[in-house]
This record gives C-alpha cells, sequence and structure tokens, in this order.
C-alpha cells in the first residue's frame, strides 16, 4: 500500500530528454516513457512524496479523467513505474 | 569503463508446480551443458513453480524418468517465484503459453524475458542471434510473431496422467533442452579473458598438431587452435572465409589472443573428450565454421564491452569511408544486404558494426553467413570469393538506417525517425549498451552527429544502391 507521505525515487541508470519526452535505461531494458511518465521521472530524480506527485501532476496535466481520484490514479502510475523498475518507492511510515 | 568479464547467463524454467516440468528442464539442461565443458556458473539453471509450496520433492513418477535421460533428481527441492528470482533472470521459460502470461501479469517488467521453452527453442533456431547469451532474450522478443505458437506447443503437467504421458513430456522437454544448449555453446559467457600468453596450453590439451588460424576481430586477436583428423582442412577452410580478418604472421598481438579450440573428427569419443573441456567440435568442417562464427564474434563483443558502440547491423562504405550501418533484427536481411550492395561499396561486416565514440569505424569484414533453406547451419563465403569490395581506410559512420523489409513496397520509401522513438527500437541490437559511460546519451551524440536516424522500408536490397550517398549524408 502506498501512503500519501512515502517518498518516489527515480531509479534509472541513464535518460535521455528530448522535448518532454524521455528514454530511460533500466538494466538492460530501454523504455520510451509516456508524458506523465516521463514528468514522474523528472520530478522524481531527487524525491518527492506521493502526495506532492499528485499535487503536482494536476498542475502539470489538470485532473484525472472520469471518476478517477488524483490519489489513485498517481498510486497506479507509481506501481506501474516502480513495477518497471523506473522509481522507487520508500515508505515513510514504516508500514 | 573496466572490462568485466564472466557474468553468467541465468535461465529460470517456471511451470505450475515445481515437482514435474521444471525439474525435468533443469536437472536434463545441466548436464547437457556441462557435457559440453559449459561450466555450472557460466549458465545457471535453476527452476521453480508458480504455486504450490516450497520444499517439495521431485514427483515420484518424474523420477526414473529423469534418471533414464541422464539428469540427476539428487537434492531436488522446490522453490516459488517472487520478484528476487525474476530481477535475477535473463531468461524465463515455461511450459506452457498460459504460464508464460501468468509471469507477466504478475511480473510486467519480465514481458521481454519470457518465453515458452518451445517458443524460445524455435526462435533461436529460426534468428540465430550472434550476440553474448544474455542479450538473446530481447532480441528475440522482437521476433515473437515469428514462432507461430499454437495450443499444441504446450507441454503440459503430466501431474495424475499415465506413464506414457509422463514419458512424452520428458522427451520433448529434453528434445529442447537439447536443440538449445547445443545453440549455446560457441556463445556461453567465459569466465575470464580466454587468454593463452605462450601459447602453448592449449596445445598440450589438443594435441601438437593443432593449426592455429589468427584473426583480427574489430581489434581483439582470436587464434582458432584447429585439432582433429578434420583440423587441417578446417584450418584451410577457415583462411579462406575469413581472408580479409587473418593477422599477419609476424603480428605479436598485445594483450595476447584469446583462445578458442575448435576439433572436426570422424571419431565421435574425440569430439566429446574436447567439447568435454570447452572446444568446438564436430564430424563436419561445416558444423565448426558455423559455431565459430558465432564463437568469435562474441569472444572479440565481451573483450571490448565498455568501449565501443556494438551495433548488429550490416555496414557498407562509402569510397571516402563514410559507412551506413544498416540495423535489423539477425536473420531479416542483413547478409543479403551485405552481399547484394557489396559489389558497389566497400563491405565493412554483414553482423557486426562497431562504432568509436567519436563516430570513427572498424571494418569487421568476417564470412558472409548465408543460410540454407534445406539447412539448419549457416555457410561462411569468404567476401573475396563473393567479389565484395574492400572497405576503404578512415571509416567514419556517415548514418544509422534501420532496417525494414516489406516485399509489398515497390520503390524504397524513407523516413526520418525521432531519436528517442528510434533508440528504443534500436537498443536490442546494441552489445553490451548499459557498459557503456552514459550509456543513452553516448549513443544520441553519435546519432546526432550524423544528421540522425532513417528507417527504410524495401523490397530488394539492390533497390538500396542509388540510396547508399543520401543515407551517407550528400545532399539529395
Amino acid at each position: 500500500m502506498i501512503h500519501d507521505a512515502d517518498m518516489v525515487v527515480t531509479t534509472v541508470d541513464d535518460a535521455l530528454q528530448r522535448g518532454d519526452d524521455i528514454l530511460v535505461l533500466v538494466g538492460s531494458e530501454v523504455m520510451l516513457l509516456s508524458p506523465v511518465s516521463s514528468e514522474i521521472v523528472r520530478v522524481c530524480a531527487g524525491g518527492l512524496s506521493v502526495g506532492e506527485l499528485g499535487e503536482h501532476l494536476v498542475t502539470v496535466f489538470g485532473p484525472p479523467p472520469d471518476d478517477h481520484t488524483v490519489a489513485d490514479q498517481t498510486r497506479l502510475m507509481i506501481d506501474r513505474l516502480r513495477e518497471a523498475g523506473v522509481v522507487h518507492v520508500t515508505s515513510v511510515s514504516g508500514v | 569503463m573496466p572490462w568485466r568479464s564472466g557474468l553468467a547467463f541465468r535461465v529460470v524454467f517456471v511451470s505450475t508446480h515445481n515437482t514435474t516440468c521444471g525439474v525435468f528442464a533443469e536437472r536434463l539442461m545441466r548436464p547437457t551443458l556441462a557435457a559440453s565443458g559449459i561450466e555450472a556458473w557460466a549458465i545457471r539453471v535453476t527452476s521453480v513453480g508458480l504455486e504450490g509450496a516450497p520444499g517439495e520433492y521431485i514427483d515420484p513418477g518424474a523420477e526414473p524418468l529423469l534418471r533414464e535421460l541422464g539428469g540427476n533428481p539428487g537434492g531436488f527441492r522446490s522453490r516459488i517465484l517472487d520478484h528476487e528470482i525474476i530481477d535475477d533472470a535473463d531468461l524465463i521459460l515455461t511450459m506452457t503459453a498460459a504460464e508464460r502470461d501468468a509471469v507477466v501479469i504478475l511480473y510486467p517488467r519480465a514481458r521481454r524475458r519470457a518465453f515458452t521453452l518451445i517458443e524460445y527453442a524455435r526462435l533461436n533456431a529460426l534468428i540465430y542471434p550472434i550476440a553474448p547469451l544474455r542479450e538473446h532474450p530481447l532480441m528475440l522478443a522482437d521476433g515473437r510473431n515469428q514462432a507461430h505458437l499454437s495450443p499444441g506447443d504446450d507441454i503440459l503437467d503430466p501431474l495424475g496422467k499415465d506413464h506414457e504421458f509422463y514419458s512424452d513430456v520428458a522427451r520433448a522437454i529434453h528434445t529442447n533442452v537439447i536443440q538449445l544448449s547445443e545453440a549455446w555453446i560457441a556463445m556461453a559467457p567465459a569466465r575470464a579473458p580466454h587468454r593463452d600468453p605462450l601459447g602453448v596450453a592449449m596445445l598440450l590439451d589438443a594435441g601438437a598438431d593443432a593449426e592455429v588460424v589468427a584473426i583480427d576481430a574489430f581489434g581483439v586477436a582470436v587464434d582458432v587452435h584447429c585439432t582433429g583428423d578434420g583440423g587441417r582442412a578446417l584450418a584451410r577452410r577457415l583462411r579462406e572465409a575469413w581472408s580479409r580478418t587473418l593477422r599477419p604472421d609476424d603480428a605479436l598481438p598485445s594483450p595476447s589472443p584469446v583462445v578458442i579450440e575448435a576439433i572436426v573428427h570422424d571419431e565421435p569419443t574425440q569430439v566429446r573428450v574436447a567439447r568435454a573441456r570447452g572446444a568446438l567440435g564436430g564430424d563436419t568442417t561445416g558444423d565448426v565454421m558455423h559455431a565459430l562464427a558465432g564463437a568469435v564474434t562474441v569472444r572479440a563483443i565481451d573483450q571490448r564491452a565498455g568501449e565501443v558502440i556494438m551495433l548488429h547491423a550490416a555496414g557498407l562504405a562509402m569510397p571516402d569511408g563514410r559507412v551506413v550501418a544498416f540495423v535489423a533484427a539477425s536473420g531479416t536481411g542483413k547478409t543479403t544486404l551485405s552481399r547484394t550492395l557489396g559489389t558497389s561499396f566497400g563491405y565493412v561486416s554483414d553482423e557486426t558494426v562497431v562504432i568509436d565514440l567519436d563516430g570513427t569505424v572498424t571494418a569487421y569484414p568476417k564470412p558472409l553467413s548465408v543460410i540454407r533453406a534445406e539447412h539448419r547451419l549457416k555457410r561462411q563465403l569468404s567476401p573475396d570469393s563473393e567479389g565484395l569490395l574492400p572497405a576503404p581506410q578512415n571509416l567514419r559512420l556517415g548514418r544509422i538506417v534501420l532496417l525494414q523489409r516489406d516485399a509489398s513496397v515497390g520503390a524504397p520509401v524513407v523516413q526520418d525517425v525521432p531519436i528517442l522513438a528510434g533508440m528504443a527500437e534500436l537498443a536490442a541490437q546494441v552489445s553490451y549498451l548499459p557498459r557503456l559511460e552514459e550509456p543513452l546519451r553516448s549513443v544520441a551524440r553519435v546519432i546526432e552527429s550524423t544528421g540522425g536516424l532513417q528507417r527504410v522500408t524495401y523490397a530488394e536490397a539492390s533497390d538500396l544502391a542509388r540510396l547508399m550517398p543520401a543515407f551517407a549524408g550528400d545532399p539529395e
């Protein structure tokens, strides 16, 4: 379970940015990220809390579509990036 | 970046219950590899289950069959798949497509490393990538649709079935495991640079009649020690096929050469003994020439990891030295292109284009590896006998072009490719990319210095000849 206070940190081995898009190297895999994922990689380079990241994404891209809450959508994105090895999430609460 | 050697290729067999199929695969592959002189550390083979409890014994119905096929069930205890195992694996092989899909759903990161055993064996035979084994899964994932899997290609769990079913399953696994092991032998990782400073160690093992063929593989000295009753004929054929890469007799390489022993012998026992000590062996020169093409190239790639960009590409040079590197997956037209355009442009390589970070290119005019439709092996043809032009001096990169063959197009279609999308596509065709300093940025700098990536969609290789000057950077 990801909490608002947990810290998200980008963990890629190399990144290449052209315009708003980012290409990342994680282990031996190279991935071209979507605009939202690229933004997450950029702003989490030095670490950012899940709550702050959600607010930042709303500022840049607007509120999530349909019935999704900001928190749910942010956690979904973080989960996908974490699974791909692009970010690491550190639990601040220790839970 | 300092050179590191000896990275193991880690294979994990995944089945639903880790008590039958996975055990067969693990315990049959290990002795097959060992019999070919591949040490257990070099290709690490394990098995795990998707379900069940850890610590279970091998299924009683499987044990006698495993022994019968030469596997050792001793000490086996089941394990369950987890994140750590997935992250540690270079290749994940399941028995059924449903198991493969389950792995990918549970661990999306494994998507390009997960295959069924039959799917991977089939792709490997079709595509036969010449690259370090750790890079094969990503290369083969791009050609996955060529496997044409059907539900009948699943190897089903025999739990609860009769002895005949067990036996069929065991033999299906054994056949595919042997096929893969055979293909991996030539390209298995070496623990350390296999060098022979005095040039005698292998001769002592192989017999004093070994004949040495001295090759320069893009700056790496490789000595092939040809032995057996067909050793002299092999050496002669090698010198013909590798004519443009031979080192002069009086050249003393520094560092000392990488040594590969190759044996051709009528007597299977001689071949078996030589293979057990790590030699490449067979009963015909064609078999061994085929294996050597991979072995020499991969040993050289291993040696130059982190120093240069090594593209799986065909390279053709303009008279002034500008090289166009045509990148394509193995088995999709690079050699045909080299053979066709190489009579008009300098032949750089049909397999590996080596680029320094300043854009300088090193030629690797190896034999052309030509697929014979009726044969599982590729013929190794000398660029001299094929009438290919030698590459000029002072080679430098003119352009990297992504090749896409489509028999339905008329005239070739050329498109500029955005750098990030192009590099995402290119990455699987770059050996040891992560070992480069600033890997993505280094490759991007070289690409952008040539004006960016292009893609060409074409029907016939000969149609590309007139495009060469434009690819190399001449104004159209």
